[in-house]
């Protein structure tokens, strides 16, 4: 390993440090925020259950309400997490000074990218964990998984544009939303576009498919939660789920890879 | 060492006509020699320097530092940078941002204690150096910018504008330091407004406008040459101003017995200058009304101000 990579390995002290205080807490205010609702219904409900059934059925609510929340606070979190990782440099000029010193910007980036998304899990384990602690005894490990997934792939994607915008939660926000209206518009099934726009546009609706899946996946006790019952709900056990998931990973990682790509051929100032 | 060879760099533009900002510009520094780069605003200074970073890529022509890309030496060896905006995060105290642009620098421990200290006191920020980057004028600032550009022993170093926001004091301070900082290794560049300041530090200065280089200065070379030249002087009278004009015909009074002397040699200068102490005149000062750099500078330029 040369000097340069082990001081920049040490660097990572310090860009962890960057983001507890400029993501990592405003995940877990967000986090708080996001969560109060749920956790006061489940707290009432509690106070109210009497019996082992009624316990299974508080639960199964925890469970059921957690699920929901973090399809949304998943994202949030992600997006706190990888908006402006590279843009923000690039719009304030810090890589100016930052890489004049003996650094590859690749590397450089890649290893913040990698402490980001340990950021954004280290959060939701201290959501779930105060969750369990001050709420109902429950902790879906699953919701990490999700979160490690959803970072990877929607993380992966704000990696990539973050090299090429400086505006990247504005441009994701448009990539996102215009994936999904052409995934409505033209739905796979109907044309042979739209099974190429299928193919082409981010997964984002594979990540919805298999939230509750994961969710389940790591409690046992909740197998009965999200959209279990429907035609459309799937197993962890499923094939289509372990598509889903590679489907997701493999976009992650493309974007990641291209990312790191634009960092090693794109000029900083252009 | 620094090298640009036949660069172009344009920059497009999506609505009206692509920017040529540097066109056809060749320039090479040498291990040992300090560069001066000068020019009006909007000339090209910035684009090459940031060519020289690998911050920009030309558009044509090639840029190298010790005959690779310049992002592939950077990354290796790291250079002495000094931007002209100084661009560190607010919230980063001046130790801390020692400390971290140490680290990326290479340094570690005890060595990075030892030189951010170093460079703390050297720049005078022992007082600051607890306080956050916005907290600082625009002085400190500009010190501590030059302060991480100094953390590493670099044999490159380029430094844009690096007496912007220092008062007098620092602005020698920043020369001294700029002539124990040179070295038979070492090419050092500084891009600068401030005519005078280039002429004291570089070997040679590149005077770009338009984006192209408009002729190279060599500042010693060029000093030696202007004695024997026509050329206005500034003279400061104490007393006897009457007789100036029978002397100096066309003389112009600056005020405060400051006059300006049209075009003239040396020897008519002295003999001019004798003329007037005869006749009862105090002369307290005489000087080139423009240094040799200024007057190469107008010459290449015109009479736009920088």
């Amino acid at each position: 390993m040369s000097a340069g990579a082990t001081r920049l390995g040490q660097y990572a002290l310090w860009q962890a440090r960057d983001y507890l205080w400029e993501r990592g807490v405003p995940s877990l205010l967000v986090g708080a925020l996001v969560l109060a609702a749920p956790a006061n219904t489940v707290r009432q409900a509690a106070s109210q259950a009497r019996g082992a059934r009624a316990e299974a059925d508080v639960s199964l609510l925890a469970l059921v309400l957690i699920a929901a929340t973090f399809k949304v606070l998943a994202f949030m979190i992600v997006l706190l997490s990888v908006n402006g990782i590279v843009s923000n440099d690039r719009k304030q000029g810090y890589f100016r000074f930052l890489f004049a010193k003996p650094v590859s910007v690749p590397r450089f980036y890649a290893q913040a990218f990698a402490l980001h998304g340990l950021g954004a899990l280290a959060a939701t384990a201290i959501l779930l964990a105060v969750f369990r602690a001050a709420i109902y005894p429950v902790f879906p490990v699953g919701t990490l998984a999700l979160v490690a997934l959803t970072y990877l792939s929607v993380g992966g994607i704000g990696f990539l544009i973050s090299t090429l915008s400086r505006f990247d939660w504005a441009t994701l926000s448009v990539v996102f939303a215009l994936s999904q209206f052409l995934r409505i518009g033209f739905p796979p099934g109907e044309s042979w576009y739209g099974r190429g726009l299928h193919w082409i546009l981010p997964p984002l609706h594979k990540l919805n498919d298999v939230t509750d899946a994961l969710i389940r996946g790591g409690n046992p006790g909740g197998f009965a939660i999200g959209a279990a019952g429907q035609a459309s709900a799937l197993q962890v056990s499923d094939p289509a789920f372990l598509h889903a998931v590679l489907w997701l990973a493999a976009w992650g990682v493309g974007a990641f890879v291209a990312a790191l790509l634009v960092l090693n051929r794109r000029p900083l100032a252009a | 060492m620094i090298e640009l060879r036949d660069v172009t760099k344009i920059y497009p533009s999506l609505f009206g006509q692509p920017v040529r900002a540097v066109e056809d510009f060749s320039l090479r520094a040498e291990p040992g020699e300090v560069l001066g780069i000068a020019g009006p605003n909007g000339a090209g200074k910035s684009t090459v320097i940031a060519l020289l970073l690998g911050y920009l890529a030309p558009t044509r022509g090639t840029v190298s530092i010790a005959g690779r890309p310049p992002r592939e030496y950077i990354t290796r060896h790291g250079i002495g940078y000094l931007s002209e905006l100084i661009a560190i995060p607010p919230r980063w105290t001046v130790d801390r941002a020692l400390t971290r642009y140490g680290l990326l620098a290479g340094l570690a421990g005890t060595a990075l204690a030892a030189r951010r200290d170093e460079l703390v006191e050297l720049l005078g920020l022992r007082p600051h150096r607890r306080k956050q980057v916005r907290q600082l004028s625009k002085g400190n600032a500009q010190r501590l910018g030059l302060a991480q550009a100094l953390m590493r022993d670099d044999r490159v170093m380029i430094f844009d504008e690096p007496t912007h926001g220092l008062d007098p004091l620092w602005i020698q301070r920043f020369r001294d330091l700029a002539r124990a900082l040179r070295r038979p290794d070492r090419t050092m560049l500084v891009a600068s407004h401030d005519l005078d300041e280039l002429q004291r530090v570089a070997d040679r200065v590149a005077i770009i406008d338009g984006g192209r280089l408009q002729r190279i200065v060599d500042t010693r070379a060029a000093a030696s040459a202007a004695h024997g030249s026509r050329q206005p002087y500034v003279l400061t009278l104490a007393a006897g101003a009457e007789g100036l004009t029978a002397v100096f015909p066309g003389a112009r009074p600056l005020g405060g017995g400051v006059y300006e002397i049209p075009p003239l040699d040396l020897s008519a200068l002295n003999a001019g200058v004798a003329r007037l102490i005869a006749s009862g005149a105090l002369v307290s000062a005489v000087a080139p009304a423009y240094s040799v750099l200024e007057r190469q500078f107008r010459e290449a330029v015109g009479e736009r101000t920088t």
